[in-house]
């Protein structure tokens, strides 16, 4: 058999495969054959694979290739309803558990922000000596004490905010560093 | 240092209401003597 009449009967056993596999397939067999030194009327050599066997293979390449994508799909959507499927069996526990999680988050926030508001109406108590109108001196000395030690605990406790939000955004950018490099 | 400044002003408020308790009643009790 010259090398047209491979080309030919394989060409014939592969008509159903499309244009783009057929072009691949033939650019494939002539490199061969070029590599070989077959030219078009000389014979091919008994050792290259038949014709109809090449087909075969071919077909079953094809075949494997295109179900393959096919069968990722499927799995993916399986995953999808199982992930649907737990997402609504978590309900019933997902959301109280979100809802404390935020009141909780809430809560401190407003803990926070009370304390501080506390302490600066401390510190400014000494205003109160103005609107009560007398100036005895245990009274003086009770809400200069109040101003002193609100001004203190604010001294004390204003740099940590900075100092916290700081400490919870690394913390933050650490998690998403971790996740990203395992994902 | 600063830090050293706003404890020793939270020792001095606490010693100054600690002291205005001891001179009569309560400084809660200003608006009512």
């Amino acid at each position: 058999m010259t090398r047209a009449e491979y080309l030919k009967k394989l060409k014939s056993y592969l008509k159903n495969i499309s244009e783009e596999d057929m072009a691949d397939l033939l650019v494939y067999y002539e490199e061969i054959f070029d590599e070989l030194g077959i030219a078009d009327t000389d014979l091919v050599p008994s050792h290259i694979t038949g014709p109809k066997k090449a087909a075969l293979e071919v077909l079953a390449e094809i075949n494997l290739r295109s179900k393959a994508p096919e069968k990722l799909k499927s799995a993916e959507k399986k995953n999808n309803w199982l992930i649907i499927l737990l997402v609504i069996l978590a309900v019933p526990v997902g959301i109280p558990f979100a809802a404390m999680v935020i009141l909780i988050a809430l809560g401190l926030s407003m803990l926070i922000l009370a304390v501080f508001i506390g302490l600066v109406l401390m510190a400014l108590s000494p205003l109160l000596i103005l609107m009560a109108g007398t100036f005895e001196m245990r009274q003086i000395v009770f809400l200069f004490g109040c101003s002193f030690l609100g001004i203190g605990l604010l001294g004390l406790f204003l740099p940590l905010i900075p100092q916290a939000y700081h400490a919870l955004s690394r913390w933050i950018s650490k998690r998403v560093r971790i996740e990203r490099a395992e994902a | 240092m600063r830090r050293i400044v706003f404890i020793f002003l939270v020792i001095l408020g606490l010693a100054m209401i600690v002291l205005s308790e001891l001179f009569g009643t309560a400084g809660g009790a200003i608006f009512f003597s």
